[in-house]
């Protein structure tokens, strides 16, 4: 097990180890998840980054249960709250889990509001279900829950539609409804992807602002490294299914040392440096029911070896709490 | 000698009828634009989500009509043209769009859209367009064997390469190319970015970049304007824009990229949201999210011109530092 934290010595609050996520819908089953392991402190906000297909989201619909039984299901691994394990937890208790304890928000507000219900009505439905509170009451609630993201003339917001909302004003209806039951870990999955910078920049302010507020944790997905660096305490980098490198954010971002993170940071265009040609990773992301034996990003990388495309390399502690997965670091 | 101005455009307006809750109104997507591009740049066109910077594109290419204004390309009034000079006018000037799942007919293999602009303008015998379709491939980094297969079978990145390479057969001088990197991963991204800059080379040709991603601009344009609302803000240089913009709002939009370096935090976030294109804000457009506002910010529309030598904005209050001023 790999310890970010060595002088705390109780169980972190959410600690995930050896989970792995497969798929059975297609012809050939697919590992979307393969040997994850993490861990999540109080008060403290790890972001997942990857491309697309890197396994990020399956990782984040995992940890919620929410991944369809009819397609595929954690098929090994430990996924524990405060010590209670996660997997194999019935429906029922799965559900008081999630909403209560661990909430999401997703990347695109609009399809996750209900289009002809207003936002104040959604966002008391979850009050009135998980808090068990009166319609008058989970109306105070949702209003100061309103004012809580920041929605300026919550009174009148309560009663709008979507559609008369901005996309900005759709994630904060989403974040009041995610934190309304006061969850202790919000996953936020491309939370920013789609609005404006600006808006971005607003919604960012606001995750980090609440964080301390209202002392939850945050797993952030994205893509983008701008945005871990503003967010985000530890960092895991995805690649095709699996974890290729885990520190803490400055050390990341100062020492990246596996191909793919130095690939990534490589193909940035810089807005403060004055680069013009980029460095681009060559070819594509590998299709996940086709990976080469060994090491998934071999067929990309400029320091591949024969080992590479033989055996898949461990995950190995560059220095105490920087882990990354690459032959590299075993030569002599 | 030809002109160094490729495309001109003077007070362009593009207008949309509109009907909310019964009454008519108008949305100003395009409100008084007038730019030059010069031959061999990449301009840029940089803004938030319906700020107008796609019907820019369009208008100034005429895939739409405008309202008012006249657009110059090459010396030739645009509005002016009939079918077949349009047709000799979408020879020159190329677009590359966006998303490349739905800029591609499904059905049809890559050879085929590849040469459908040769068929169109009718150029070359049928060994030739098979020779120049080959040829075309290669130059944006794809296989030749890859004209017998159909567009699911690429990726996002290849089929932007796809895309590119269409717009190229014609030899076009000019290509619109609106957010063609906004769809790819990180990593793709990069790739296709350095795959335009070398074609421009290669060809001379003269990009109109359209971006809401300000990195990206930064790293490809020479110059570039600023929209917000319909109007241009300000245009400039990307050095000198990015060094010390000029308008209030070029500054709020460069502070909140967010840095890729953990040690430098969020800087001066604007507030509020951007409003309805319907009903804009009387006076500037920016007022009720700008910081230095002033009464005369709430009631009279700022003029777009010079405010340093070479440098144009739009406000009452630019960001100069004294004894800079022109």
């Amino acid at each position: 097990m790999h310890t970010l934290e060595k002088t705390d010595m109780t169980e972190p609050l959410l600690c995930i180890e050896n989970m792995t996520t497969r798929f059975f819908a297609g012809k050939a089953p697919v590992t979307a998840v393969d040997n994850l392991s993490l861990e999540l402190g109080r008060e403290e906000t790890l972001a997942i980054v990857g491309e697309s297909g890197s396994g990020k989201s399956v990782t984040a619909l995992s940890i919620m249960g929410l991944i369809p039984k009819s397609q595929g299901r954690v098929t090994r691994g430990s996924i524990r709250l405060k010590g209670q394990e996660l997997i194999g937890l019935d429906k029922k208790a799965m559900t008081r889990i999630r909403g209560n304890r661990i909430s999401m928000i997703f990347q695109e507000p609009m399809t996750s509001l209900n289009p002809v219900l207003t936002a104040g009505f959604q966002l008391m439905e979850v009050i009135q279900k998980h808090r068990h509170m009166d319609r008058q009451k989970a109306r105070k609630e949702a209003l100061h829950m309103l004012s809580l993201v920041g929605i300026p003339e919550p009174d009148s917001r309560l009663d709008a539609y979507p559609h008369q909302m901005s996309g900005g004003m759709r994630q904060r209806v989403m974040i009041a409804m995610a934190l309304s039951c006061h969850p202790e870990i919000m996953i936020a999955d491309e939370p920013t992807t789609a609005l404006d910078v600006t808006i971005q920049a607003q919604i960012l302010h606001l995750i980090n602002q609440l964080k301390s507020r209202i002392g939850m944790s945050v797993i952030l997905i994205t893509h983008d490294l701008g945005v871990v660096a503003q967010t985000a305490q530890k960092v895991l980098v995805m690649y095709a299914g699996r974890v290729v490198e885990q520190a803490w954010v400055q050390d990341l971002f100062d020492h990246p040392v596996h191909p793919y993170t130095l690939g990534l940071f490589a193909s940035l265009p810089k807005i403060k440096a004055k680069t013009r040609r980029l460095t681009p990773i060559r070819g594509m992301v590998p299709s996940l029911d086709k990976l080469p034996q060994g090491c998934a990003f071999q067929d990309r990388c400029d320091k591949v070896m024969d080992v590479c495309r033989k055996k898949q390399p461990p995950f190995v502690a560059v220095t105490p709490d920087h882990f990354s997965r690459c032959w590299c670091h075993e030569s002599p | 000698m030809t002109d160094p101005i490729i495309l001109s455009a003077r007070n362009v307006k593009k207008y949309y009828p509109v009907k909310t809750l019964g009454k008519k109104g108008l949305v100003k997507a395009v409100d008084d634009v007038s730019l030059d591009i010069v031959r061999g740049e990449t301009f840029g066109v940089v803004g938030e989500s319906g700020c107008g910077k796609s019907t820019l594109g369009k208008v100034l290419l005429r895939l739409e009509d405008l309202t008012e204004g006249t657009v110059i390309f090459n010396g030739q009034d645009l509005s002016g043209l009939n079918r077949a000079g349009l047709k000799t006018f979408r020879k020159q000037a190329q677009v590359i769009y966006q998303d490349p799942y739905s800029a591609l007919n499904p059905k049809k293999k890559i050879g085929a859209v590849i040469e459908e602009p040769f068929k169109i303008h009718r150029l070359f015998t049928k060994q030739e367009r098979q020779k120049k379709v080959v040829a075309l491939l290669e130059k944006v980094g794809l296989h030749p064997d890859h004209r017998d297969r159909y567009p699911h079978e690429f990726s996002g990145g290849q089929r932007q390469r796809i895309i590119t390479a269409r717009a190229l057969s014609v030899s076009p001088e000019f290509i619109l190319a609106d957010e063609p990197v906004s769809a790819l991963d990180v990593s793709i991204q990069a790739q296709v970015i350095n795959l335009l800059m070398d074609l421009k080379k290669e060809e001379s040709l003269t990009y109109l970049f359209i971006s809401h991603d300000l990195g990206v601009v930064k790293h490809i344009c020479d110059r570039l304007a600023v929209m917000y609302l319909g109007r241009i803000v300000e245009t400039a240089a990307v050095e000198e824009f990015f060094a010390a913009p000029l308008h209030p709002y070029s500054r709020a939009l460069i502070a909140a990229v967010p840095v890729v370096d953990p040690r430098i935090a969020l800087s001066a976030i604007l507030e509020g949201d951007v409003p309805s294109p319907i009903n804009p804000p009387d006076g500037c457009h920016f007022h009720p999210r700008c910081s230095i506002a002033g009464d005369i910010c709430r009631r009279k529309a700022p003029r777009f011109e010079e405010k340093l030598s070479g440098r144009f904005a739009a406000c009452h209050f630019p960001l100069i530092n004294q004894g800079e001023a022109a």
